[in-house]
């Protein structure tokens, strides 16, 4: 009675702190993903503009108009159809100050041609073009204060990357940070559109992407099951083998031990 | 020298029979082996040499291992299952999704619907129910024995906060410490490991459409 009473009051105590310290997270740094998601993402293979050898071309664009109801900017994510998104572009809701009369927002997310590169430094990955302007085509301003965030995801197998923006001739490096969850993938809060790209070292090599890393399809699905089947029973078979040698070993000794005292 | 050596084997060897010798070492053990395999996953996912779906089926498989090792000799109470406590963890689990939609912005596309549903969601559920019968399970009941049911809440936090940390950044620790609080809670509400494991389930699903 006693147990299942402490039991109630500290269940109590926890689900409350544990509500409050989830509401307060996500408020004050909030995540890409709900709480508790495992990273069991399923990644495709990175798609190139310019394919090198072994990786796959055809990376997809978006083009879309997002609605602008009474004139407050709203909140969205422009996301490219890759799995997961090779580029968005997150705005929180009524972030931007928009021009009068704006009814919706045009937003093209599209992979370019690469500027010239930075000195020191090559692309990982596609060079994307992110803009973002009202129906009638009036440039959008985007403060500081509103948090933009743009993330993109790289090829597997890249070195800790840093987000570039071309504008006006020149990249310009932008505080870069891994966004949780989901691997290769980075972001940066941004004051301003342009292309955007993830820098690395000049001379990096980007690895072909592994069988097994490839999109689950039929194939992928075979290796797993076969995988599973050799795997699986040999931890299982090894500690049935430990437990039955034990067994036999202490049956002899007690045995031993009988015919001694008999 | 000798003498000394002696006389603290008798202490030693009492200690690891004892009740609270056992709870400890238990404990000792499953973090060591939480913290092991945390770190191995993280270091295949970033790599890329093994597909996700694999990885989270051989993760799941690794952790249902662990609860088996960690669990032997255990009366294993806390993993029944009942109809009522996968009820309450499935409303808690949508508590949770609830109130971290509710209070953050907007977020980026994780998942689309192109991939195969049925093999994400089978692996995520896998990794669910390991991760819960090991966290409030069988080390939720050796914490227990040590520290009260409030001290085995908080300690079974800590170390799920703890374990995605390699994959996810230390950003994680706060979202993940009240999330394993509200794991905690229920468990302790249901008497269930079958609650928490629901309600992580549902979060982890929700995913798909979020």
């Amino acid at each position: 009675m006693g147990r299942w009473r402490g039991d109630r009051q500290a269940a109590l105590i926890a689900l409350v702190a544990g509500l409050a310290v989830v509401a307060l997270a996500q408020a004050t740094a909030p995540r890409t993903s709900p709480p508790l998601y495992d990273g069991v993402i399923v990644q495709e293979t990175y798609r190139w503009l310019q394919p090198p050898s072994c990786q796959p071309g055809g990376p997809t664009a978006l083009q879309t108009l997002q609605p602008v109801a009474q004139g407050t900017s709203p909140g969205f994510a422009a996301s490219t159809d890759e799995q997961p998104p090779q580029a968005q572009l997150l705005v929180a809701p009524n972030s931007l100050p928009l021009p009068e009369g704006t009814t919706g927002l045009q937003l093209e997310v599209t992979a370019v041609d690469p500027p010239p590169l930075p000195s020191g430094q090559e692309i990982a990955g596609n060079a994307y073009r992110i803009s973002m302007a009202t129906q009638s085509g009036a440039a959008v301003t985007i403060p500081a204060s509103a948090g933009v965030t743009v993330i993109l995801r790289g090829p597997m197998g890249i070195p800790t990357p840093v987000i570039g923006l071309y504008a006006d001739g020149a990249w310009h490096e932008l505080t870069t940070d891994p966004t949780g969850g989901v691997p290769h993938t980075y972001q940066a809060v941004i004051t301003g559109l342009g292309t955007f790209a993830l820098l690395v070292p000049a001379g990096t090599t980007i690895p072909c992407p592994g069988v097994l890393g490839s999109p689950l399809d039929l194939a992928s699905l075979i290796r797993i099951v076969v995988f599973a089947v050799i795997f699986v029973p040999f931890p299982i078979l090894f500690v049935v083998w430990i437990r039955s040698r034990r067994r036999r070993r202490e049956a002899a000794a007690s045995g031993s031990r009988r015919s001694r005292g008999g | 020298m000798t003498a000394g050596r002696t006389a603290a084997a008798p202490f030693s060897a009492a200690a690891a029979r004892s009740p609270v010798g056992r709870s400890l070492a238990r404990i000792v053990g499953l973090g060591a082996g939480m913290g092991l395999l945390a770190l191995v996953r993280a270091q295949l996912a970033l790599s890329g040499a093994v597909g996700v779906v694999l990885l989270g089926l051989l993760y799941s498989l690794a952790w249902l291992g662990l609860a088996a090792i960690g669990g032997r000799g255990r009366s294993g109470a806390g993993l029944r299952m009942g109809l009522g406590a996968v009820v309450l963890g499935v409303l808690g689990g949508l508590v949770l999704v609830g109130v971290s939609i509710a209070a953050r912005g907007p977020a980026p596309l994780l998942t689309g619907h192109a991939a195969p549903f049925v093999a994400w969601a089978s692996v995520t559920t896998l990794v669910a129910v390991a991760e819960e019968v090991v966290l409030r399970g069988v080390f939720f009941d050796a914490a227990r024995q040590l520290v009260g049911p409030l001290g085995a809440a908080v300690l079974a936090a800590l170390a799920f906060a703890l374990i995605h940390v390699p994959l996810d950044g230390w950003s994680i620790l706060p979202l993940d410490i009240g999330a394993g609080l509200w794991l905690a809670g229920l468990r302790l509400a249901s008497g269930s490991v079958a609650a928490p494991a629901a309600a992580h389930i549902v979060a982890d699903l929700a995913t798909w459409w979020l």
